[in-house]
Order: structure tokens, then C-alpha cells, then sequence
């Protein structure tokens, strides 16, 4: 009778922790919202950083989450919603701030702005994935 | 006088760089999706922030793509695809660079879809290989210039081991398609 009871909750343990794993295996990548930023820096010298040396730059900042501030120079609608881009004092290129789905900036150009996300790296532009209005 | 031929020195100086400005076309989000289907499981990942060049007059074409900008629809697939499968930390990009080589006598500025070939060097994962691809490219009447690529890319190529565990579930071949939109720059 025990051992039976014994065998019941392990099964029951087993069935609660594959479902646990199933769940996590399914999960869409995390949005920045509600999170503690791992980093903080200004859109100008984030940028610079990755100019300099972008090996360096993407050891120091890619997959962490990352606050950045600085002046809102355009917001627009990209393929997974609101995409907000920081000045950095190069025409060339900005920290772009792809927006979370569902995240509103509520932001215009000419803001400042404090938002944070995942940096994924320089290509041109830095980019940071699955912002959100750092609080 | 001296300030008149100063001012047409610089501008012959200049005319070469300005020439060649007004013939480069460029997208920074030029969209890259890849497809791997198999009966165990189908992945897609799309990258929506693809910076490209394109000078109509010689046909050069450039493509630069962050890999972690991929976007899967899982969390646990873009962590493998980074981590086990492209090691995206130690190469970070994926690139192309080759030539847009066009029908004899087609004039890809006319308003229209062209079929073209494109030739040139995809490297991924640290490992180049050359390849020749079809691709149409539609210049609007307003001159912007669409263009859109499909092709196939097997992960073996590029030096891209999948473990016999997840064998089954990624496939030997992947579809690759390439949708870029370009404006003057």
C-alpha cells in the first residue's frame, strides 16, 4: 500500500515537472518588460562602443538587457511593432529600439527617453530586440 | 576670379564621390527568413533588420545580417540556433557580397520585374561558399527597386554541426528567402 502511494507521487512529480519543462521548451522569447536591466548606458556612447570595437562591444552588451537613454530622433511601425530610434551624433547610424508586441513608447521625435532590450549587435545600427520603457 | 576656379576645383573634386552617392541604393531592413521543415518539426526564423547595398550601374551587391537578430518563435530554438548551431557570439554576422548579373541587354533602371542571376560569396558561421541564385528584382516608376531571392542553404556547408539527438528535427536543406526593399541613397 505504501510503496503504491510512494509510486503515485512520483509519477504525479514526474508528470508535473515534464509539463514544467514542455511549458518552458514552448515559451516565446522574454520581452524586457517588468525586468531589471543588467546594464545601463547612454545611446551616444553605445554606439560609439560598438564603432570602436565591435567584438569588444558585443561581449560587453549582446543577449544582456540593456537600458539605454537618450534622444528620440524618429518612431515608426516595423514587422513587430513600434520601432524607436535614439540619436547616437552619427547621421549614419542610431540605437534602434525594436518595441515589444503589444509595448506602446508612447514616445516622438525629439523626446528623451530611457528604454531597455536585448542587444543583439551593430549592423550599421545598433540594435536592441523586445524593448520596453525603462521605469 | 581665384575663388570661381577654387569653387569648380572642388566641385571636380567632389564629382566623382557625388556620382557615385547618386548610384547606391541601400535598405537597413531588408527581411531574411529561413524555413527548415521536416515530419518531426517545422522552424522558422525571420531577420527583419538586413542592411544591404546595391549599385545598379556594376550590378554590386552587399548583405549584412546580425545572426542573433533572428527571430524565432520560441525561446529555447533562437538560443540553440545562437549558442550550438551558428556560435553567433565568436561570428556574430552573416554576409554576402557578389554582383547582380542581369539579361543581355535588360536595363534594370527601367520600370518592370526583371529576372537576374546572382552570383557571389555567402559567408556564414566563418565559412564562405560561392553561389549563383535567381532572384527578381521589380524597379517601381517611382525608381525604388524590390528585390526578392529564394534559395536553399545546407548547414553542413558552413561547417554547421547538428547533433544526432536534433538530427531528425532540422532539415538537411534550408529555404532560404530574401525580400529587400531599396531606396536611393
Amino acid at each position: 500500500m505504501r510503496k503504491r502511494t510512494i509510486l503515485l507521487i512520483l509519477l504525479l512529480l514526474a508528470v508535473v515537472v515534464g509539463g514544467l519543462i514542455y511549458r518552458s521548451s514552448q515559451a516565446p522569447p522574454a520581452s524586457a518588460a517588468g525586468r531589471t536591466a543588467d546594464l545601463s548606458v547612454a545611446a551616444t556612447d553605445l554606439f560609439a562602443e560598438f564603432r570602436k570595437d565591435e567584438m569588444e562591444a558585443g561581449k560587453r552588451y549582446n543577449d544582456k538587457l540593456v537600458e539605454v537613454s537618450g534622444i528620440v530622433r524618429s518612431v515608426s511601425t516595423g514587422r513587430n511593432g513600434k520601432e524607436v530610434l535614439l540619436e547616437t551624433g552619427d547621421p549614419m547610424g542610431a540605437v534602434v529600439c525594436d518595441f515589444a508586441v503589444n509595448e506602446k513608447p508612447g514616445l516622438s521625435a525629439g523626446d528623451a527617453a530611457s528604454i531597455q532590450g536585448y542587444c543583439a549587435g551593430y549592423n550599421m545600427d545598433v540594435l536592441l530586440q523586445r524593448c520596453s520603457i525603462a521605469h | 576670379m581665384r575663388s570661381n576656379r577654387h569653387a569648380l576645383n572642388t566641385a571636380l573634386f567632389l564629382l566623382p564621390l557625388v556620382l557615385a552617392a547618386q548610384d547606391k541604393w541601400g535598405s537597413r531592413d531588408g527581411e531574411i527568413t529561413f524555413f527548415s521543415s521536416t515530419p518531426m518539426e517545422d522552424i522558422t526564423a525571420v531577420n527583419p533588420k538586413v542592411a544591404s547595398v546595391f549599385v545598379p550601374s556594376t550590378g554590386a551587391i552587399e548583405f549584412s545580417a546580425l545572426v542573433k537578430a533572428f527571430e524565432f518563435r520560441k525561446a529555447m530554438m533562437q538560443e540553440h540556433f545562437n549558442e550550438d548551431y551558428m556560435e553567433s557570439d565568436q561570428f556574430p554576422k552573416a554576409t554576402f557580397k557578389g554582383k547582380v548579373i542581369a539579361k543581355s541587354g535588360d536595363d534594370l533602371t527601367r520600370p518592370g520585374a526583371h529576372a537576374v542571376s546572382v552570383e557571389g560569396d555567402l559567408t556564414m558561421h566563418g565559412v564562405t561558399q560561392h553561389i549563383t541564385v535567381p532572384a527578381t528584382m521589380t524597379t517601381a516608376a517611382d525608381g525604388g527597386i524590390q528585390a526578392v531571392c529564394d534559395f536553399k542553404v545546407k548547414p553542413a556547408d558552413h561547417g554547421i554541426k547538428v547533433p544526432s539527438v536534433v538530427r531528425e528535427k532540422i532539415a538537411e536543406s534550408l529555404d532560404v528567402k530574401v525580400k529587400i526593399g531599396y531606396t536611393k541613397l
